[in-house]
């Protein structure tokens, strides 16, 4: 997402650019840095240093004009802002957007090399950072004559000219990409038809149901299921959309109707159980009944997360800009009046937030405007906490990472942090 | 009512569409940018504005209101919780109080309208914070007191001020007064709430900002602003009443900064003639 911030080629970070010039005509943008006062030399800007989002046209619809230049050995015409990108042939800068661009067009470029999946070979960065040496790890897969074949960078780079491709950026590497058939995998669930799955579904539910009943435990149940079906949502391919209640959800009966799709995933699974790689000591579990916070004091909630534009991501930038952290200098919990009134908590007051992976205690920003839900006959309270902090830098504070359930997405993998479940009281 | 006060025709002036606002703050880190202010350390605010009111260092601060806004959309009434942000700085009365109860007449109005405090001659006495109906003068670390300078230095060189340049979503209309007073003027007829016309005489009837805000979001602008802007008592209490007391003990504390140290009183003369 970030490719682009540093240019490998001539070992320049983008983003600490600071020329106060606008671009000549002849130059990538020229036109439309002259015509729009933009300079696009100073810093860069995700996507491909465009300043302007979806700004295709603004030449021909302002200007009444199109724009022709020359970059990385050709002529370009374009109708807007195209930003830049290096070339894979010849290792400057062409446009990115031009005429006829979508942004799917990163992806068919590697469906044009692969054919199959998305994970291959590439650079590795960090030894190419500590010892300005380009080593390749991994392969590349090329689809030749119909059929799928796994080469090194240099057999790449000689078959197809794409010498700079590794300072692109656009293929990255993973240690599964080493071996063939890993990289061969395809991205998506096999399965088929809704008619074959429906049975499934509805055996998987009602299994889940018994097993809980029988155990008052979800996790065994979860377990257990898994272990009698051969695996979670087997035969369910994403094709077609359900519900799903999120991995921790306040109210079971409806966990048990609809059970999460997360324990898909073989690291979600190791969460489940409170034992993934690489955590030690530390608390990861997830609860996926009300009861397994029972020794937790205060109200049951659902939590939310959410961003605030003065802070960006975890604030490692904004939180050490002194005017950015003087409007929000630290992270704050959304909650309802309502809430508030029941919890005993005035504006501003500490409140402590308890779930699974611990606890965090941070102020109360109290408001009409937070919602209580009314989930399946039952009032619970959501709580919205914003997202920023870290350790270290200006301003420390709880990052509401610690809280977060850690599950992802079974397809993007995204940590599940927009619905989770948790106590809060009066700290 | 002063001599101190120039003619209130004339000038610049801004209105200001909170319907528009966002709540993003550019305008609050653009004023302190611009005018070379440092930043203020911080809590958190339990009402999100931060720093929860104005300071020396802080000219223009957004203050958000909490209110039940009613929507009607066809036949359809809405009503839903909503957090009005308003934009605040120093109003630029047309005839300002602060000027007229300046002891030593540091505050003055410039021909563009803008009432600024020379930071040279005033002597921190408070006077203009106790006159102020919006509780504007905020006292620096140096005692002398600081507020908005309408960005009169931008406005000379044929610029907007600093925070009207930089609103993303266009709040701020700036202009000559008449015009932006005829515009909030038409905006009153359509049936919203304007506020910087038509107050008191003790602040020359009116204000250089003025503010508009459509029904749903005219509970900020009753909560923001007194309706009767008059002289803010609460604040004069602590202020003493001795005038002539105050001035000496400034004019004292004038002369002891100027001195240079390590030279006893009395001496000023004599050693700076000789050297």
């Amino acid at each position: 997402m970030y490719q682009g911030i540093y240019d490998p080629i001539r070992d320049e970070y983008t983003t600490m650019r600071r020329s106060p010039r606008l671009r000549k005509p002849g130059e990538i943008d020229g036109l439309f840095s002259q015509a729009f006062g933009v300079y696009k030399d100073w810093g860069w800007s995700w996507p491909m240093n465009v300043r302007f989002m979806y700004n295709y046209d603004s030449l021909v619809k302002v200007l009444g004009t199109t724009y022709t230049f020359n970059a990385a050995g050709r002529t370009w015409t374009a109708t807007g802002e195209t930003g830049e990108i290096l070339d894979e042939y010849t290792g400057e800068y062409r446009p990115a957007f031009v005429p006829g661009h979508n942004f799917f067009g990163g992806k068919s470029f590697k469906r044009r090399l692969s054919g199959v999946a998305d994970v291959f070979g590439g650079l590795d960065v960090i030894s190419f950072i500590r010892t300005g040496v380009p080593t390749f790890l991994g392969k590349f897969v090329v689809e030749e004559n119909g059929s799928v074949k796994a080469v090194s960078y240099d057999e790449f780079a000689a078959s197809t000219g794409m010498k700079y491709l590794w300072a692109n950026d656009t293929l990255y590497w993973d240690q599964e990409a080493l071996s063939l058939p890993a990289a061969l995998k395809r991205p998506f669930f096999p399965g088929g038809n809704w008619a074959s799955f429906a049975p499934n579904y509805a055996t998987m539910r009602q299994k889940l149901r018994q097993y809980y009943q029988q155990t008052g435990d979800l996790v065994k149940a979860v377990l257990n299921t898994i272990s009698d079906m051969g695996g979670w949502y087997k035969g369910y391919n994403f094709q077609w959309p359900i519900h799903t209640e999120p991995v921790e959800s306040p109210v079971t009966d409806l966990a048990l109707d609809y059970p999460t799709l997360a324990w898909l995933n073989p690291y979600n699974l190791e969460v489940l159980q409170g034992q993934p790689d690489g955590l030690g000591k530390y608390e990861v579990g997830v609860a996926l009944t009300p009861s397994q916070l029972s020794q937790y004091p205060g109200v049951l909630v659902v939590m939310t997360s959410n961003r605030l534009t003065e802070t960006w991501h975890t604030g490692q930038l904004s939180r050490n800009v002194p005017y950015l952290r003087e409007l929000v200098p630290m992270p704050f919990v959304t909650i309802s009046k309502r809430l508030a009134e029941q919890l005993g908590v005035s504006p501003g007051d500490l409140v402590t937030l308890y779930t699974a992976r611990g606890s965090i205690t941070l102020p109360a920003f109290v408001t009409d405007g937070e919602a209580y839900l009314t989930v399946d006959g039952q009032q619970v309270p959501v709580v919205n906490i914003t997202w920023f902090g870290g350790f270290q830098g200006n301003a420390p504070a709880p990052a509401a990472n610690f809280i977060i359930p850690d599950v992802g997405d079974v397809v993007t993998t995204i940590q599940e942090s927009k619905a989770w479940m948790g106590k809060i009281a009066k700290a | 009512m002063s001599a101190l006060t120039q003619p209130q025709t004339g000038g610049y002036g801004v209105l200001v569409d909170l319907d528009k606002c966002i709540g993003c703050r550019a305008c609050e880190v653009a004023c302190q940018d611009w005018n070379g202010r440092r930043a203020v350390k911080t809590e958190f605010s339990p009402t999100f504005t931060n720093p929860p009111d104005l300071t020396a260092n802080t000219w223009k601060v957004v203050f958000f209101y909490e209110g039940q806004a009613q929507k009607q959309i066809g036949s359809l009434s809405l009503s839903q919780i909503s957090i009005a942000p308003v934009p605040y700085q120093c109003m630029h009365c047309l005839d300002p109080p602060c000027a007229r109860a300046c002891p030593v007449g540091a505050i003055s109005v410039t021909k563009e309208g803008a009432v600024v405090i020379d930071k040279d001659l005033c002597i921190g006495c408070g006077y203009c914070q106790a006159a102020c109906p919006y509780n504007v003068p905020r006292q620096g670390s140096d005692g002398k007191f600081y507020k908005c300078t309408l960005c009169v230095d931008r406005i000379q060189a044929g610029k907007a001020p600093a925070c009207v340049e930089v609103c993303p979503t266009g709040v701020f209309t700036f202009g000559p007064i008449e015009q932006i007073t005829s515009a909030a003027r038409q905006e009153a007829a359509k049936g919203r709430t304007v506020y910087g016309l038509d107050l008191t005489d003790y602040i020359g009837r009116g204000t250089r900002w003025i503010y508009v805000a459509s029904p749903d979001r005219q509970f900020a602008i009753s909560q923001r602003f007194p309706g009767k802007p008059l002289r803010s008592l609460g604040v004069l209490k602590g202020v003493p009443k001795d005038r002539d007391r105050i001035l000496s003990r400034a004019c004292r504390r004038r002369l002891s900064r100027a001195r240079p140290s390590g030279m006893a009183q009395g001496e000023i003369k004599r050693k700076t003639r000789g050297s």
